[in-house]
């Protein structure tokens, strides 16, 4: 029952989860290609010629996964809270707390999963033929490039993992928080809604 | 006849502290006996909807008790009042809240299928709810494909199916227009004369509450007049009307 309220509740708001679903995947793809340019230590040091290079993409890559971490969080809240009034009803017609709260991990996890796929996937696809551009174009070799790289595959699954994780407390947290009458009443103003 | 609910001594004030303090109820008492269609009559901000909210299981009294079918309200954790809520308690609100990614039949046999019905009995119970209630034609259609008239008709259908002890309405009929909120009110009179359902109804609509059996007034947090239906519809109406202008909207 809880996992098919999740799957009716998500193809309702399909738009919007394609629209999140579309950022999370350009995320997850372009921090892979990051990290795996990052982590062919070869290339970097055969075509730099600065020698704190890998510095330079370290702090890169820090930045790039707050950018990411806060992407993740605001969005999966955004869509949430377009569900408030959903999970209001539920509550309202006798299904727990508990079982929202189910309906929402079980929905944050194949969000997540889907995307980490897909997105590794495509920065993958990506960095290949981006090097293979390169490569044509200005008819040089790439000395040491590999698109394929497990220490940039490892990074990307375990800190989307995590980000997905804090995200889905998170939102858990919130949904515990608010009371039902706000939940029910959502984007509905109640006449004597306390100043 | 039995009582299906009694509220003694009900307060409610929001805010915490001295500041922001709103006494929103003051003290307010009165039952409702199996098979009545009450109304409760206000202003805007007269704190009808708190009453309703309260009598809803949504919001807690500061102070007072009520018991429904016989359950003191206060006496229950979230996961009993929900329980509670889903099996004795129908709620139908202005804007419907119906779930607009499942069918008109989906909703409606929702809460039966949340106790985990056998689908056979679910089956059965909704065919001849919608029926009754006319939309019988729709229900494999979702609620964005239905008139407003059809939705609230739906909404109606999902607060009876599992035959609660009371059914709370918001001002059911706000969202409909006039022809529309005559058949629901019709409805809703003939379900409580014919099935004897209980119902409790918020409105600020004189035409909707002279369909009920019996009407409180709410002014400040208090109930100031309670009024009886002895004579038919129309004549209810005007003695509605009567009370209204001379409590001074």
């Amino acid at each position: 029952m809880i996992i098919k309220l999740a799957r009716t509740g998500m193809k309702g708001k399909s738009k919007d989860y394609l629209i999140l679903f579309s950022g999370l995947i350009c995320s997850v793809s372009v921090f892979y290609m990051f990290l795996s340019l990052s982590t062919n230590r070869d290339f970097i040091t055969n075509n730099s010629v600065i020698n704190s290079i890998q510095l330079v993409f370290w702090v890169g890559t820090a930045l790039l996964s707050i950018i990411t971490f806060f992407y993740i969080l605001y969005a999966h809240s955004f869509l949430l809270t377009l569900r408030k009034r959903e999970f209001g009803t539920y509550l309202l017609l006798g299904i727990k707390r508990k079982q929202i709260k189910q309906v929402a991990y079980y929905e944050t996890t194949i969000i997540a999963v889907s995307s980490i796929l897909i997105g590794i996937l495509s920065g993958l696809v990506l960095s290949y033929l981006v090097s293979l551009g390169i490569t044509k174009q200005l008819d040089i070799e790439l000395v040491g490039f590999h698109p394929i790289s497990l220490p940039a595959f490892l990074v990307t699954v375990v800190y989307f993992s995590l980000a997905f994780l804090v995200t889905s407390l998170w939102n858990s947290r919130k949904l515990s928080k608010t009371p039902i009458l706000e939940l029910v009443h959502a984007n509905v103003q109640t006449e004597e809604a306390p100043s | 006849m039995k009582t299906i609910l009694t509220a003694s001594r009900l307060k409610k004030v929001y805010g915490s502290k001295k500041s922001n303090h709103y006494t929103a109820l003051q003290d307010i008492s009165f039952s409702i006996r199996e098979g009545e269609f009450v109304g409760i009559m206000g202003p805007s901000g007269s704190g009808k909807t708190t009453l309703l909210n309260i009598l809803s299981t949504l919001d807690q009294a500061t102070s007072g008790t009520i018991s429904i079918d016989g359950i003191v309200l206060s006496a229950m954790n979230e996961d009993q009042l929900s329980e509670f809520r889903s099996k004795r308690l129908g709620f139908i609100f202005q804007d419907f809240n119906l779930l607009e990614n499942m069918t008109v039949f989906e909703n409606i046999s929702l809460p039966l299928s949340l106790h985990g019905h056998p689908p056979g009995v679910i089956k059965e119970r909704v065919t001849k709810l919608a029926a009754t209630l006319s939309i019988e034609g729709v229900l494999d259609k979702f609620p964005s494909e239905i008139s407003g008239g059809q939705k609230q008709r739906t909404a109606i259908a999902r607060a009876l199916i599992h035959r609660p002890a009371l059914v709370l309405g918001d001002e059911p009929t706000g969202a409909l227009d006039s022809k529309n909120a005559t058949t629901l009110l019709e409805t809703l009179s003939t379900l409580n004369e014919e099935e004897q359902v209980s119902i409790a109804m918020v409105t600020h609509d004189a035409k909707s509450a002279s369909y009920c059996s019996r009407l409180f007034f709410i002014q400040d947090g208090n109930i100031i007049r309670e009024l009886k239906r002895t004579q038919t519809r129309e004549r209810f109406y005007d003695e509605i009307v009567d009370v209204v202008s001379e409590l001074g909207r």
